[in-house]
């Protein structure tokens, strides 16, 4: 038997250090809205603005840093407040912003985001100041129409100043070496991951991204092998179509045959690093990762190729591969932050920005720069994205839940199909009926 | 408990109401004295905890507010009815709990048994052993990712020497590996605070005692079983109590060795939440999830206290 106090005083022990070290992990995100400096809309007046780089690494904010001293200089009444977000945390960290109404007058924004914060009111229509602007005519139409059409109410949220690519790298020395084509082909594609596979000497063909930010890169695939839209015309998604599945089973049965164990794991760095260490032949990311590839290799031993086309030789590329800048409603110098992000599109910031990331302009004066003309791996995403066979599929970024069906389900899922768990059947039925329910539930919300 | 202990009171002989005001400012003392750790545990404490209540009982997305909505008991209908992750992560946290707290007792006795004898340089064999406690989460887990990296960690570099394995092996990238691995990983970092907390409370236990069972002809394994183990329980207990709570909760390690994968093998309960709610921003589901983890919690906690007979003889 046990004494009333001891009973007492071990339940309040029990639950103090329960309380105490579960809240441990807790994150309070009631941030408070701060007002800006002043609310002024003299433009003589001296401003400042704050600027969020929802890319931040130590390459890109040298980058940023000089652009915000060009536009600085040129302005000298406008001051912008430079604030990094590293990528892994950014979405989290504008949706905390937008919950707590706390967000920047201006930042770099992914176009998949534009739909979600234009609903929730967080951005501010720019098609007047864009009307009105010099950039009308510079910036490709094609990219500025795709921002207008997945909006809800076909407004313009943001301003595209790089666009990017899903491509092929692959090794040139070792294709001469060995006398295999450069595949154009999926058939060709798989051909090449065989023969490129030499265990013996520790090289392998592919590299799959078997762990986070791996349903992007298997999504892009299936789709540039069926060359479907992601609805049919029924409304029916086509995730688990046939053909997905038929390429799902032999892609994912190529891990550990043709390609390293450690890839069910895989993240962006190990994958690149694979590559950049002469493990694997071949590596799918986008023209992005030039500046990584090129501080590890020689010139002249690797270059890339666009992702493999369909039966029907048609390129098929993943819409909305893009970065805007944007302005946010909660904004007290709207002028001012529009100044900002037309400088960031200007073709001498465009072409800075972009000849460092090995991205691709949208300003087109910018085209016509000597590094333009001389990068092959911009003249490949040229090649792809002028290309008028070109098919873009348009995923349903609006859904709220897109993103973390990728990041929690797919992700997960692509393990246990490489793992033998589950079959690439189940996964992508699994996976369609997630992206069905969660459009049921959108259109019901907003009556579509 | 009597506040007006150290505060001897005066024998003057003043008027009365005088007297009797300086009592009652006295007795106010101590209470002014508790007020900022009473505000704070209220602020830091009860209101967090109030809040993860709320929402459990919300449709709360950050990322979807037109969704938002009241929600009642959904929530945890859905944990017990449509989750399929929430038992599978509640196993894994369980097999990570057992596994870790109990390897962790039984290394961490026999590091402070050795480290409570008489040898030379026992001082820095002490502080040696402390090492891995002071590393921080993420070093740790960089640098046991390196040494099980398949290409060239020391891990696979030395079980190939020593002709235990042919080939390297990916032992955070199977499904079949993953778990034991990551247990290794955080048995290393989780040793020293069994180690550290039991040294101290051997040090404490009177020679005597010792004495005593051996003029009783006690041999050393009897006296380690009716002599330390007994002076030592309230402190198992509690050390126990406190990593059972704390492992439950560990999310470092795993989410940087493995990230919950592969095909969620090292998902437990906490890992899930932490993907679910700080992830995908749907704080509604993951503070229901959390209510629940909390409910698993304090129940264990009341039941081991008493089951176990803390603090009585």
């Amino acid at each position: 038997m046990f004494m009333k106090r001891g009973k007492y005083k071990s339940s309040i022990l029990a639950f103090s250090i329960v309380s105490g070290l579960l809240l441990a992990g807790c994150n309070g995100d009631d941030e408070k809205p701060s007002a800006s400096t002043d609310s002024n809309s003299n433009s003589d007046e001296p401003v400042t603005i704050t600027f969020w780089d929802e890319n931040a690494s130590p390459e890109r904010t040298p980058l940023w840093e000089e652009i915000i001293k060009q536009f600085e200089d040129a302005n000298p009444n406008i001051d912008v407040e430079y604030v990094v977000i590293p990528n892994k945390s950014a979405k989290s960290k504008y949706d905390a912003a937008i919950a707590a109404n706390d967000t920047p007058d201006v930042g770099s924004v992914q176009t998949t985001w534009l739909p979600e914060f234009s609903i929730r009111e967080a951005l501010m229509p720019l098609d007047e100041y864009f009307d009105g602007s010099e950039l009308k005519d510079k910036i490709n139409a094609s990219a500025i129409e795709f921002n207008k059409k997945i909006t809800q109410d076909g407004k313009l949220y943001g301003i595209p100043y790089a666009q990017n690519l899903d491509t092929i790298w692959i090794r040139t020395d070792w294709f001469e070496e060995a006398g295999v084509k450069e595949p154009e082909t999926f058939d060709e594609f798989f051909t090449a991951i065989e023969k490129m596979t030499d265990k013996d000497n520790g090289r392998y063909g592919y590299t799959i991204r078997g762990g986070a930010g791996g349903s992007f890169q298997l999504q892009r695939l299936m789709f540039a092998y069926s060359g479907l839209d992601y609805f049919g015309e029924d409304g029916k998604v086509n995730i688990n179509d046939p053909k997905h599945v038929e390429f799902v089973e032999k892609y994912l049965s190529y891990y550990e045959e043709f390609t390293p164990k450690s890839d069910i794991t895989n993240g962006y760095k190990e994958m690149i690093a694979g590559f950049d260490t002469g493990v694997v032949a071949m590596v799918h990311h986008n023209v992005g990762s030039y500046g990584e590839h090129k501080k590890s290799l020689e010139e002249g031993t690797f270059k890339t190729i666009p992702l493999p086309k369909t039966e029907d030789g048609k390129y098929v590329a993943e819409g909305g591969n893009a970065v805007n800048i944007a302005v946010f409603n909660s904004t007290e110098h709207p002028d001012a932050a529009w100044k900002f992000a037309e400088f960031v599109n200007s073709a001498e910031a465009q072409s800075l920005w972009n000849e460092s990331t090995g991205q691709i302009p949208t300003n087109t004066d910018v085209l016509d720069d000597e590094w333009v003309q001389n990068a092959q791996h911009i003249k490949v995403a040229f090649e792809v994205y002028e290309n008028p066979e070109t098919k873009l599929y348009e995923p349903p970024f609006y859904l709220p839940d897109y993103r973390s069906i990728l990041d929690n389900l797919v992700d997960p899922g692509i393990q246990q199909v490489m793992s033998g768990q589950k079959s690439a059947k189940d996964f992508l039925d699994e996976w369609a009926t997630a992206i069905e329910e969660s459009k049921e539930k959108y259109d019901q919300t907003f009556n579509k | 408990m009597s506040y007006s202990q150290g505060f001897p009171e005066t024998s003057v002989n003043n008027k009365d109401v005088v007297h009797k005001k300086k009592i009652k400012k006295e007795k106010l003392v101590p209470y002014l004295f508790i007020l900022p750790s009473f505000l704070i545990i209220l602020g830091f404490l009860f209101y967090p905890i109030g809040t993860v209540f709320y929402y459990s009982l919300q449709n709360y997305d950050v990322s979807a507010p037109y969704y938002n909505s009241f929600a009642g008991l959904d929530n945890f209908i859905k944990i017990f009815t449509a989750d399929e992750m929430f038992i599978p992560s509640l196993i894994n946290s369980l097999k990570w709990v057992v596994s870790e707290v109990g390897l962790q007792l039984v290394f961490g006795m026999i590091l402070a048994l050795l480290l409570n004898q008489t040898f030379k340089f026992r001082g820095l064999a002490r502080a040696a052993a402390f090492i891995p406690w002071a590393i921080s989460g993420v070093l740790a887990s960089v640098m046991w990712s390196m040494m099980f990296n398949e290409h060239m960690g020391v891990i696979n570099d030395m079980l190939m020497k020593l002709g235990i394995i042919n080939e390297p092996m990916a032992f955070l990238a199977s499904t079949s590996t993953a778990f034991g691995a990551v247990v290794i990983a955080e048995l290393w970092r989780g040793i020293p605070f069994f180690a550290i907390t039991l040294l101290a409370s051997l040090q404490s236990i009177p020679n005597e005692l010792y004495e005593a069972a051996r003029v009783d002809g006690a041999s050393r394994w009897k006296s380690f079983i009716y002599v330390t183990l007994p002076q030592l329980k309230n402190t198992i207990i509690l050390t126990t109590l406190l990593r059972v709570v704390w492992e439950f909760n560990n999310v470092d390690l795993l989410f940087n060795l493995t990230g919950g994968g592969p095909a969620h093998s090292t998902t437990t309960l906490t890992m899930y939440i932490a993907d679910l709610a700080v992830h995908g921003s749907n704080f509604g589901y993951g503070s229901a999830l959390t209510v629940v983890s909390f409910g698993i919690l304090l129940i264990f906690a009341i039941l081991y206290l008493r089951l176990s007979r803390y603090e009585k003889e």
